[in-house]
C-alpha cells in the first residue's frame, strides 16, 4: 500500500513517541525491525500501541503482540 | 509370483499415501484439527509455541490414505527460530501434497500474507479460518465463499476445539487446487481480498454494561476472602478457613476429611470458584483481565494471587490432605499392614515391604506423595496454560530476561519447566539463537523444579515459617539470576529481539484440562513409576549388599561435613540422581519423620532443587546439546549446588536463623 509522500516527511514519528490509545498508520519500517513484517506489521498496516513498559505493547486486526522497545522504535508511523 | 506391473502401479496408486500438512501461524489451533482429524491427541494450549516438533497421524477415508501432519507454528517462510525452521523444512524436504493452512480468521490480514507465501510453493492450499465463534463474537464476518473464488482455492470455517467444521476439511483433503497468481503488489492485494471478503458488522462487539461489573465484583470479594488467610491473624479476622474446619469437625471424627474441608473452604470456595465462574460468564472481565496482566503494577498483584492459589492448591490440597490420605490411609492403615501380614518374613518380605522395599518406597512414593502433588499441579498448569495468561507474563519478565542472556519469550521454557523440566529443554526451540538455547537449558537444570519436585518441596515448606519457603525459592532464584548473568557474558552470539502474539484471555475447556491433565498423570506414571521402582530396587540391593552403608559413609564429608546434614539424606541425593522428585519424597519422608531440623530442611531441599538434572532431562541435554555439553552441565551444577547449600547452611547457623 502506498503511502502519500506527505505523510512520510511531515507527520512521521517513532511508533513509540506516541501516546498510549494512538492509532497510526505504519510508513516505514528499519532494517532491524524487518522481522515484524510476519507479525502483518508493515508499511501500511494499522495499528494502535496499548502499552510502554515494559515491553510495548500493540494492536493490529485486533491482535495484540509485544515487542521489546528497541525493535518498536525501529517503525515509523503517522498518527490517524 | 510378482504382480504384474501395471497391475502393482495401480495398487501403489490406491494405497499411496497423500501427505497433509498443517500450517500456520502460532496459536491459531493447528493442534486442534490435527486432533480433530487423527484422533491422536496433542498438546493444545492458548499460547504460541506450544508445538516444537512435528506430529504425525494417519486416517483412512474408503480407499484413501491420508497423513496429516501437524508443524510448529511459523510467521512467514523466513524462520526466526529452531521450531520454524522445522516446519519450513519439512515444506521444502517432504514436499506434501497438500498444505491446509489453518488461520485465525478474525486476522484476515496476517492470514493472507501468510497464504500467498504458501501459495509461492506451488503445493495444493486450502485455507482453514479457523476459531469462527470468537470471530463472530468479536462482531467480524468474512465470507467463505466469495474469499474462496478470490483465492481460488478451497475456503473453510472450523471451530477446532468442538469439532465444527471438520467435516468441511475432510471433504477436501483430496483437493488440488493451487492458490489463483496475483498481479499487484502483496499489500495492494491484501488489502483488495480483504475489501471484498470482510463483511462490514452492522452490530460489532457489545459494549460493556453494568451487569459485567458484578462478576468483577465477585472476583474482587474472592480474592479478599481468599487474602483473609494472610491478613486475618494480624487484623484478628475470624477465618472462614477456622468456622469450617470446627464445623467439620463437629461432624466427623475423620482428620484427613475436615482438612480437606478446610482446604476447600480456605482457597476454592473464595477464589478459584468464582474465577472460573467469571471467566465463563464474562467476556468483557476477560478482555479486562488481559489488559490488567499485562500491567506491571495490576500484573504482579495477579501474578502473586495466582502463585498464591496454585501454592494452596499444590502445596496444600496436593502435599498435605491428599498425600495424608493416600500415605498415611491408603498406605499406612490398608496396603502395608495387609501385605506385611500375608508375606511371611524373609528376603521376599524385605524387597517388597521393608525398609527400602518396592511398595514400601518405590510405589508409595510414587503414588502416595509424588502422584497427588503432580495431579494437583497439572490441573492448575493446564488451566493456566489454556487461559492465555502465560505469554503476559513472558511480557513482564522480558526486561529481567535481558540481563541473563534471554528475552520474555524465554520465560514460556522456564514456566514450561514447572511442569516437566524435560519437556522444556525440548520447547527451548523456540528461542531465536543457540546461545539463549543453551543458556535457558543451563537454568532449567540449575534452578526449576519440576512440578513433582516442587510440589513435594512446597508439602515439607508447608509445615514450616513462610519465611522458610522464601528463603529457598531466592536463594534459587539468585543462582539462577548469577548463572544466567555469567553465561550470558562468557557465551558468544547475540540475543535476539523479543516479539510475542499475546492471545486473548479464553475459558478453558474444561474436557480439554481434565484430558491433558489425564494424559500427563499416564504420562508420569508410565515414565516416572518405573524409575520409582528401579530406585527403591537399587537401594535394596545395595542394602542387601552392605554397601549402602558404605556409601553413606564415604558421602559423610559432602553430605554430613560441608552441609551438616544426617547421613541418611545421602541416600535421598543418591536416588535424586534418578529423578530429583524421587530425591525430594525421600527429604519428604525424613521431615516427617523429624529427621530435619529447620535449617536442614531448607538447606537440603535448596540444594535438591539446584541438584544435578534427572536422568531424562539429561538424555535430552545430549540430544539437544551433545555429549560434552550435557557433561559439562551436569558436572557444573552437581558442584555448584553442593557450593550454594554450603554457604547456605554457614550464612543460616552463622545469623542465628532458626524458622
Amino acid at each position: 500500500m502506498k503511502i502519500p509522500e506527505t505523510e512520510r516527511l511531515n507527520d512521521r514519528m517513532r511508533l513509540t513517541e506516541l501516546t498510549l490509545g494512538d492509532s497510526c498508520r505504519v510508513t516505514d519500517i528499519e532494517r532491524k525491525a524487518g522481522l515484524l513484517a510476519g507479525f502483518c506489521i508493515y508499511p501500511g498496516a494499522r495499528l494502535q500501541l496499548r502499552q510502554k513498559f515494559p515491553a510495548v505493547v500493540i494492536a493490529s486486526e485486533g491482535l495484540e503482540f509485544a515487542i521489546e522497545e528497541n525493535l518498536a522504535r525501529g517503525v515509523w508511523v503517522v498518527r490517524e | 509370483m510378482s504382480a504384474p506391473v501395471a497391475v502393482r502401479s495401480l495398487r501403489q496408486e490406491r494405497t499411496r499415501i497423500r501427505r497433509i500438512a498443517l500450517v500456520g501461524h502460532p496459536n491459531v489451533g493447528k493442534s486442534a484439527v490435527f486432533t480433530r482429524l487423527t484422533g491422536r491427541f496433542v498438546t493444545i494450549s492458548n499460547f504460541p509455541g506450544t508445538t516444537v516438533e512435528v506430529f504425525r497421524g494417519r486416517i483412512s477415508l474408503g480407499d484413501s490414505e491420508y497423513e496429516i501432519v501437524d508443524t510448529p507454528g511459523i510467521n512467514s517462510l523466513r524462520p526466526h527460530s529452531e521450531d520454524e525452521r522445522v516446519t519450513l523444512e519439512l515444506l521444502q524436504l517432504e514436499h506434501p501434497d497438500l498444505i491446509v493452512q489453518v488461520a485465525d480468521g478474525a486476522n484476515l490480514r496476517r492470514t493472507l500474507f501468510l497464504t500467498a507465501e504458501l501459495g509461492k510453493l506451488g503445493i495444493p492450499l486450502v485455507l482453514d479460518l479457523n476459531m469462527q465463534d470468537e470471530r463472530v463474537a468479536n462482531g467480524i464476518h468474512v465470507d467463505p465463499k466469495r474469499l474462496s473464488l478470490r483465492l481460488g482455492i478451497p475456503v473453510v470455517e472450523t471451530v477446532a476445539v468442538r469439532g465444527d467444521g471438520i467435516e468441511d476439511i475432510v471433504q477436501q483433503l483430496s483437493s488440488t487446487s493451487r492458490l489463483a497468481p496475483r498481479e499487484e503488489p502483496l499489500p495492494d492485494w491484501v488489502e483488495r481480498v480483504v475489501g471484498e471478503t470482510l463483511v462490514p458488522s452492522e452490530s460489532g462487539p457489545v459494549p460493556v454494561s453494568t451487569a459485567d461489573r458484578i462478576p468483577m465484583s465477585i472476583l474482587g470479594l474472592g480474592a479478599l476472602l481468599h487474602l483473609e488467610n494472610y491478613l486475618g491473624p494480624w487484623l484478628g479476622w475470624p477465618t472462614l478457613h477456622g468456622t469450617l474446619e470446627s464445623v467439620l469437625a463437629g461432624l466427623t471424627s475423620w482428620e484427613w476429611l475436615v482438612q480437606g474441608g478446610a482446604t476447600l473452604g480456605g482457597w476454592v470456595l473464595p477464589v478459584v470458584l468464582p474465577l472460573l465462574w467469571v471467566l465463563y460468564r464474562s467476556g468483557h472481565f476477560r478482555q479486562r483481565l488481559g489488559v490488567w496482566s499485562r500491567e506491571v503494577v495490576r500484573g504482579s498483584l495477579i501474578l502473586l494471587l495466582t502463585v498464591s492459589v496454585i501454592y494452596h492448591l499444590v502445596g496444600e490440597l496436593g502435599a498435605q490432605t491428599l498425600v495424608a490420605l493416600l500415605e498415611d490411609g491408603l498406605f499406612g492403615q490398608l496396603v502395608l499392614p495387609i501385605l506385611e501380614g500375608l508375606i511371611p518374613a524373609g528376603w521376599l518380605h524385605t524387597l517388597l515391604v521393608g525398609k527400602y522395599g518396592l511398595i514400601s518406597v518405590g510405589l508409595s512414593y510414587g503414588v502416595a506423595i509424588v502422584l497427588p502433588v503432580v495431579f494437583c499441579f497439572f490441573l492448575a498448569f493446564s488451566f493456566l496454560e489454556d487461559s492465555g495468561y502465560l505469554p503476559r507474563l513472558s511480557l513482564l519478565s522480558d526486561r529481567l530476561l535481558r540481563g541473563l542472556g534471554l528475552n520474555g519469550k524465554a520465560f514460556l521454557p522456564m514456566v514450561l519447566g514447572l511442569g516437566c523440566v524435560t519437556m522444556a529443554t525440548l520447547t527451548t526451540r523456540i528461542l531465536n539463537t543457540r546461545k539463549e538455547r543453551i543458556i535457558a537449558s543451563v537454568l532449567l537444570a540449575l534452578g526449576i523444579p519440576c512440578s513433582a519436585q516442587l510440589g513435594v518441596i512446597l508439602g515439607i515448606a508447608a509445615g514450616l515459617s513462610g519465611w522458610a519457603t522464601l528463603v529457598i525459592f531466592t536463594t534459587v532464584a539468585l543462582q539462577v539470576g548469577l548463572a544466567g548473568l555469567i553465561l550470558s557474558r562468557v557465551l558468544e552470539g547475540p540475543r535476539s529481539d523479543f516479539i510475542l502474539e499475546l492471545p486473548p484471555i479464553r475459558s478453558p475447556l474444561w474436557q480439554n484440562i481434565l484430558r491433558k491433565t489425564w494424559l500427563r498423570v499416564k504420562w508420569f506414571l508410565r515414565e516416572a513409576l518405573p524409575l520409582f521402582l528401579l530406585g527403591a530396587l537399587v537401594l535394596f540391593v545395595l542394602e542387601q549388599l552392605n554397601w549402602l552403608e558404605a556409601i553413606i559413609q564415604a558421602t559423610a564429608p559432602l553430605f554430613v561435613g560441608l552441609l551438616q546434614l544426617p547421613a541418611e539424606s545421602a541416600t535421598a541425593f543418591l536416588i535424586g540422581f534418578l529423578r530429583r522428585d524421587y530425591g525430594a519424597a525421600g527429604l519428604f519422608e525424613m521431615a516427617r519423620q523429624g529427621l530435619l531440623d529447620p535449617v536442614q530442611i531448607v538447606v537440603s531441599l535448596t540444594v535438591m532443587i539446584l541438584f544435578v538434572p534427572c536422568v531424562a532431562n539429561f538424555f535430552v541435554l545430549i540430544k539437544e546439546h551433545r555429549l560434552a555439553a550435557a557433561l559439562g552441565i551436569l558436572l557444573s551444577i552437581t558442584v555448584y549446588s553442593l557450593l550454594v547449600g554450603f554457604i547456605l547452611n554457614l550464612l543460616l547457623r552463622s545469623l542465628g536463623i532458626t524458622f
